[in-house]
């Protein structure tokens, strides 16, 4: 099922949560709503579940506008963010739940219940009450009590937040699993831009309740739309700097960074991320004023023009503090925004 | 400062005191006289010791009828008042501009004078004149001699006890409908759950310890009843003491007939069924608590 | 499908707002029934089919009630017996849930667990012997009597003090440190802190003393000590069929307590709903 999202808003009084959003998702497709909290994402989601009634706009199940069915109506899965499993009845009376509602027989529901249960991995526990689960487990529960009747689309609230780091990244595998399994359009919200990464096949990016891109998480990452799109992707973060363009000449402060460039006189906004720089004899001198170890690379705080720098080397060099090192910046890997924020090219 | 001190007692004397004198000390002694018979002062002595007060107090038509009444009142007022207090509870809470409205309306009752609205019933219950019979009569119900007759002094009383007790279940119930977490509804809804089931899949069971609290406390109160008696009957147990219940019987013992041995075994009796219902109420919740 | 589902909520809410309105009128009903009763004339009492309101009202009732029986002393006695015991019962609650809460003491916890079993001890059982040791004490017919005996509440107490307990302890640490008393620090910190708990435990006490009945009637003889409650109850057999006045002398023991209500509900309807989920 393709999913359209028209002009889509939302306001609480003069507070526009969601803000006139276009959005097509393809079928099948894992999209992750990602943003700061406050963005808009939960709200959007709700207004695709039928919870939140828009203010404004439309939203289709493939061909069918669905913006004024009631959401038991939508053949949507929703998992809430606190899974919202009923705590006095065992796992199996969780996911036959939606099914009995829907007439259907308890021996079938319950064959159903086990089938789906085994896709997500906890049939044996059908017996045991979500109290006696792990938060993961529950998670699953409700992931399955979302997937048994058979939704057309499934939609995930910060599924990952109340897990702790280790299972996180277990878990946020194991739902690309069951949505490759199942094949469902899947769209999960998050303020987390490396799980929205991980596993999205897109992600929209959204800020005080805009969208500011809907891409490829590579594309995205690489080719960012603004510079609150560039900030908010990559740890460690992108480094902002202050540069001045003069005959194609990309300087911060005495530090020449990039010759030939294409780009009217002016000063700019660029953003460079830590780990396009790379070591070159021939490069910008960096002195190191601080380095921290972080396993595979090696984080190095530098400065360039008036602005502190980060740069990320491989953990084997040998560098301590008060060294100097000779970098340059990878070629397209300077982003330069303009005056609104926008980007206008890589050099 | 960890170092403990009797300082702690000066401050619980004025408590303590008053509990040991008017507690403690006559329930003990409520204890021993159910075993005494009178103070002769002839003989300077009891009458006699032992279980005579009991075999009294069973021997009593009058102690047989109020434990049948207070009964009949526990199975009668509790579960209609639970019921349509639950119903009422959950109508509220789905309000939202006139919740406020409507809590305040319901829990009146519970702050006001049983003794100055039983009158107010009195007068509503009135053969001749009385609200109720009016309204009965407007479906073409004849006049019910409600306080008059013994077979209607019982269900007289009921109405106005339900009356009165729905207020506080009521508070409780929107108490806890507070604390079922709004998501579980959202999951009902998207589950598209139908309204019934809702109510008695998620909302029942999840109330299900203030329903076990509103029903203990129910009965124990209901077990206690006198005021609501006194007030609707101008003093009496109702017309032929037809409705006469345990606490009215114990006051009636001691008070009227200076049967304090009589009396007293009554009262332990009556402190017995109440221990009774407090233990099944710690038991369940207790057990709530472990879960 | 969605048109027909509309149709549905529609008829649900109206079906709803008519088991509440009614609801509402068969709570409220007795209290617009005790008003109108009091202001109407005797003949339009006895009136078929009755009226809710009477044609004029009759404000004299009061006057006639007032002067019928002596209400103003019942009234003035009912006010320091009620004033009395939420004063004594605010002190004895506040010192001995300090005590229970911060205070470290030799038999601590079987004295908190001997105040709790009291709970379970119906009241009812108690009156007996307490009515002969007001005899013996000669005290009957006094405010004494009707005071002293309900001054302290192992109710509040129990209540209060898990109020107490959850002041962090490192305050008390910390005033400690500061060289604070343990009485300056239970008035200058505790007190203060959970004033919305003690205020609502005394709109409670103030209820129930207010609305006693059947302590004060057997401690009292004349009429000069009579409360309120007990008033009422005698007028009642005194004025036999004057309804329109007993109707007048139930509001008075009503209304202070509904107009205190209706100012105060959110802490009676918190103080009531915080003892009832004590569990």
């Amino acid at each position: 099922m393709d999913i359209r999202i028209e002009n889509l808003t939302k306001t609480y009084g003069s507070l526009n949560a969601v803000d006139h959003m276009n959005l097509r998702i393809n079928d099948g497709e894992l999209v992750g709503l990602l943003g700061p909290s406050g963005c808009g994402k939960s709200t959007t989601l709700f207004m695709l579940s039928g919870l939140t009634t828009p203010t404004e706009g439309k939203i289709f199940f493939g061909d069918k506008d669905v913006t004024s069915i009631p959401p038991e109506d939508r053949e949507i899965g929703l998992v809430f963010q606190n899974y919202a499993l009923y705590p006095h009845m065992t796992v199996e009376d969780n996911i036959t739940f939606p099914l009995i509602n829907r007439g259907v027989k308890k021996a079938q529901a319950k064959e159903e219940a086990f089938e789906i249960a085994k896709v997500v991995k906890i049939e044996q526990y059908m017996n045991r009450k979500p109290s006696e689960l792990s938060g993961g487990q529950q998670q699953r529960v409700a992931i399955a009590r979302a997937l048994v009747k058979k939704p057309q689309v499934l939609l995930l609230d910060e599924p990952l937040s109340n897990l702790d780091a280790k299972l996180r990244v277990a878990t946020r595998e194991e739902i690309r699993r069951i949505q490759q399994e199942v094949k469902i359009t899947t769209i999960f919200v998050t303020h987390d831009q490396e799980e929205a990464m991980s596993i999205s096949d897109r992600i929209a990016v959204m800020k005080e309740g805009v969208l500011q891109q809907y891409e490829v998480p590579q594309t995205m990452y690489l080719n960012p739309a603004n510079e609150f799109v560039a900030n908010f992707l990559g740890t460690p973060e992108i480094n902002n700097i202050e540069v001045e363009v003069k005959d194609g000449v990309i300087s911060a402060g005495d530090v020449v960074l990039r010759r030939g460039a294409n780009l009217a006189d002016g000063h700019y906004h660029a953003g460079i991320r830590p780990e396009s720089f790379f070591v070159d004899e021939n490069g910008i001198s960096f002195e190191v004023n601080n380095l921290r170890m972080t396993g595979r690379d090696l984080l190095l705080f530098t400065n360039l023009g008036q602005s502190v720098v980060r740069v990320l080397v491989h953990s084997y060099m040998q560098v301590s503090e008060g060294d100097t090192i000779k970098a340059s910046v990878r070629e397209g890997h300077i982003l330069v925004f303009d005056s609104s924020e926008k980007l206008i090219g890589r050099f | 400062m960890d170092k403990k001190s009797f300082k702690g007692y000066l401050y619980l004397l004025p408590s303590i005191i008053i509990m040991l004198a008017f507690t403690i000390y006559p329930l003990i002694r409520a204890i021993i006289m159910s075993f005494l018979g009178d103070y002769s002062i002839i003989n300077h002595g009891y009458t006699s010791i032992g279980f005579e007060n009991y075999k009294a107090l069973f021997a009593d038509p009058d102690f047989a009828l109020s434990l049948r009444n207070t009964t009949i009142y526990v199975i009668c007022v509790v579960p209609a008042s639970i019921i349509l207090s639950l119903i009422i509870a959950v109508l509220i809470n789905s309000c939202t501009k006139t919740k406020a409205f409507f809590q305040t309306v319901y829990f009146l009752p519970y702050v006001t004078s049983v003794i100055a609205i039983g009158i107010v019933w009195r007068w509503m219950f009135n053969s001749n004149y009385g609200l109720i019979n009016y309204f009965l009569g407007l479906f073409g119900i004849d006049p019910i001699p409600w306080l008059n007759r013994p077979e209607y002094a019982m269900p007289a009383l009921i109405i106005f006890a339900i009356w009165k007790s729905m207020a506080f279940n009521i508070l409780i119930f929107l108490a806890g409908l507070q604390t079922i977490p709004e998501d579980l509804y959202r999951a009902a809804r998207i589950d598209s759950t139908p309204k019934l089931r809702v109510f008695t899949r998620i909302t029942v069971p999840q109330l299900a310890p203030m329903i076990v609290y509103s029903s203990v406390i129910g009965m124990i109160g209901a077990f206690k009843v006198y005021n609501e008696v006194f007030s609707l009957f101008q003093g009496k147990a109702g017309p032929a003491n037809k409705a006469m219940t345990i606490v009215y019987f114990i006051y009636d013992k001691f008070y009227n007939s200076y049967k304090y041995g009589v009396a007293a075994a009554g009262s332990v009796v009556l402190f017995i069924i109440i221990l009774v219902m407090t233990q099944i109420q710690l038991r369940v919740t207790g057990e709530k608590k472990k879960k | 499908m969605s048109q027909k589902r509309k149709v549905g909520n529609v008829i649900a809410t109206i079906l709803k707002y008519a088991v509440l309105i009614f609801g509402a009128i068969f709570t409220i009903l007795p209290f617009v029934w005790m008003i109108s009763s009091s202001l109407k004339t005797p003949s339009e009492l006895v009136q078929i089919p009755p009226s809710l309101f009477p044609e004029t009202p009759q404000w004299v009732n009061y006057q006639e009630a007032w002067k019928a029986a002596p209400f103003a002393r019942y009234f003035v006695n009912t006010l320091i017996v009620t004033l009395c015991t939420t004063c004594g019962v605010l002190v004895t609650t506040v010192l001995s849930a300090f005590a229970f809460s911060r205070l470290n003491f030799p038999g601590k916890k079987t004295v908190f667990s001997l105040f709790l079993a009291t709970l379970m001890i119906p009241g009812e059982m108690l009156i007996i012997t307490n009515y002969e040791t007001i005899i013996n004490l000669h005290w009957i017919d006094s405010y004494k009597a009707m005071i002293i005996p309900w001054i302290s509440s192992a109710f509040y107490i129990y209540l209060l003090t898990r109020f107490f307990m959850q002041v962090p302890e490192s305050l008390y640490l910390a005033a400690k440190v500061d060289k604070c008393s343990d009485f300056k620090y239970m008035i200058k910190i505790m007190v203060p802190m959970n004033k919305q708990a003690i205020f609502s435990i005394a709109i409670l006490n103030i209820i129930s003393s207010w609305n006693a009945f059947l302590w004060p009637l057997l401690v009292t003889n004349s009429q000069e000590m009579r409360v309120l409650s007990n008033g009422l109850v005698r007028f009642q057999t005194e004025a036999g069929s004057s309804t329109e006045l007993i109707m007048a002398a139930s509001c008075m023991l009503v209304m202070p307590i509904i107009i205190i209500y209706l100012f105060l509900r959110k802490y009676i309807i918190e103080g009531v709903t915080r003892s009832g989920l004590k569990g």
